[in-house]
């Protein structure tokens, strides 16, 4: 089943065109990764997901309803973690739930100890180092009730080591917990060894310069990252990217 | 402590010293009480007339409290208005600022000649003193609140109301604090000037008095006194702020060990 639908999207900001006649869809489940130069609209895509932008035409539908200018309808993992620091672990992965009504508060502690945090349920955001920080925010994304995530590059600030941890773990719960992710990114290995479905986005103004179902098998693992097939992806997306 | 006492030794050795230098000179030169009476004079007045200033200090600590809690709450509230409604504050803003310029010394006979004598005027006075560093830090605060996660909050569906409560105000709390700070010190100058306009007791009407009979030792008894004030309003807000904010602690403190 189709859970987020944009048709035909386009977005200028005066004389700037930023999003050219962008159409793609998510389905209900799956990992969906946006590759694409930085500045090439990612964000503004995102924004009129969320609702916080208008495009100048198109659609954006969400299980058959269209959210433009709505929002409210997803759940969102920004580039920095953006925890409040003035909150705890805990209270900062209830914030979206205080938002919309119903506190979960037995799940969150549950979330958080199979994040690895058990014992940090009430320490604050500056005592945390960065990768601990970027899962608070997953945590609290995935307490959120929509099932759509949007990611934004939540990986960019992290080490290597941290990264690839990272990886593996947000597959884990990813895998848990029945939601669909849109990934936007600019790093070619992780948006391989995540996605069910890659799109390639163009530089200014951006539209979709091609789309791929990818065959890796789940659950992936870490060595799947120096495997013949992988490598040869990542060569034909490399080229992809390489030759305007 | 120890460390309180390892950074403050040198502001009391030169206090000390400058004491010393004082004392000294008024011996050596012979200057009369009535122009520059010698601190030994000023602490011998300060624990021997105890008895004439006690009801005056504590009118004045009482007017204090009730000033600072009226203006501060009017800042607070003021700054709030000014911020959820943009168009307020364009608005008001300039008005702020000029209201500001106009000198207390003359803004307070017309206080009198309009309220009288009674608590009013002297509360309107501190208020005025008190509510402007207020509003302008709490402002401030507002306005800097970090995009990110005002971005976030955004994204995620959060209503304007649930931005404020939720994001703006604990992420101004600090600027409200060191508002806050100023205004304490500010509400005892303001008290005293107060009462300079007409009162029965009271440290300003204290110390009129004494300049006006050369007693210049209460005069100096005066100033210690509204310096002491001063300082614990200060202190008491640095309490507050203390146990109010204690995620700032550090700002990159301990970085645990990358799981």
């Amino acid at each position: 089943m189709k859970l987020l639908e944009v048709n035909h999207l386009s977005k200028s900001f005066g004389n700037q065109e930023i999003l050219k006649d962008i159409s793609f869809h998510v389905e209900d489940g799956e990992f969906v990764s946006i590759l694409g130069p930085s500045g090439s609209g990612k964000s503004t895509l995102f924004r009129m997901i969320g609702g916080i932008t208008k495009p100048s035409s198109g659609s954006i539908i969400l299980r058959g309803e269209n959210i433009i200018g709505k929002k409210g309808h997803i759940s969102y993992i920004p580039q920095s973690s953006s925890l409040f620091p003035w909150r705890t672990v805990l209270q900062n992965v209830l914030l979206d739930q205080e938002l919309s009504g119903k506190v979960d508060k037995e799940r969150a502690v549950q979330l958080i100890e199979r994040a690895g945090l058990k014992g940090y349920e009430h320490a604050y955001p500056h005592e945390l180092s960065g990768g601990m920080k970027q899962r608070v925010s997953f945590i609290r994304s995935f307490m959120n009730p929509q099932s759509l995530i949007l990611l934004d590059e939540p990986f960019s600030a992290l080490d290597e080591f941290t990264r690839l941890s990272m990886h593996k773990w947000l597959l884990s719960i990813w895998s848990e917990n029945k939601k669909s992710i849109l990934f936007v990114t600019h790093n070619i290995e992780e948006a391989l060894f995540l996605s069910d479905r890659l799109i390639i986005f163009s530089e200014k103004p951006a539209n979709i310069k091609a789309e791929f179902t990818l065959p890796f098998s789940r659950p992936r693992n870490t060595e799947l990252l120096l495997t013949e097939p992988f490598l040869q992806w990542k060569r034909k997306v490399f080229s992809l990217l390489v030759n305007e | 402590m120890k460390e309180v006492f390892y950074k403050g030794w040198r502001p009391i050795l030169v206090i000390i010293l400058f004491l010393i230098l004082w004392e000294m000179s008024s011996f050596v030169f012979q200057i009369p009480g009535w122009i520059l009476p010698a601190p030994s004079d000023i602490f011998r007045e300060l624990v021997v007339g105890w008895s004439n200033y006690r009801d005056d200090l504590f009118s004045t600590i009482q007017l204090i409290i009730i000033g600072l809690t009226i203006g501060s709450g009017t800042g607070i509230i003021a700054a709030i208005l000014l911020h959820l409604y943009p168009k307020l504050r364009q608005a008001f803003y300039p008005i702020l600022i000029i209201s500001q310029n106009i000198p207390m010394i003359v803004l307070a006979p017309l206080l009198v000649i309009w309220f009288g004598f009674g608590l009013l005027p002297k509360i309107i006075v501190i208020t005025l003193v008190c509510f402007f560093p207020i509003t302008i830090s709490l402002l401030d605060g507002f306005r800097q609140t970090d995009r990110d996660l005002v971005l976030y909050m955004q994204m995620v569906g959060a209503s304007k109301g649930q931005i404020f409560r939720k994001l703006e105000w604990p992420y101004a709390l600090p600027f409200l604090f060191s508002g806050l700070k100023i205004s304490a010190t500010y509400s005892v100058m303001g008290a005293v000037i107060s009462e300079w306009l007409g009162a029965s007791k009271g440290i300003g009407v204290y110390m009129t008095l004494a300049s006006s009979s050369f007693r210049t030792d209460r005069v100096f008894v005066a100033i210690m006194i509204i310096i002491v004030l001063s300082l614990c309003f200060f202190l008491f807000i640095l309490f507050l702020e203390k146990k109010f904010i204690k995620w700032k602690g550090k700002e990159e403190g301990t970085i645990h060990e990358i799981t």
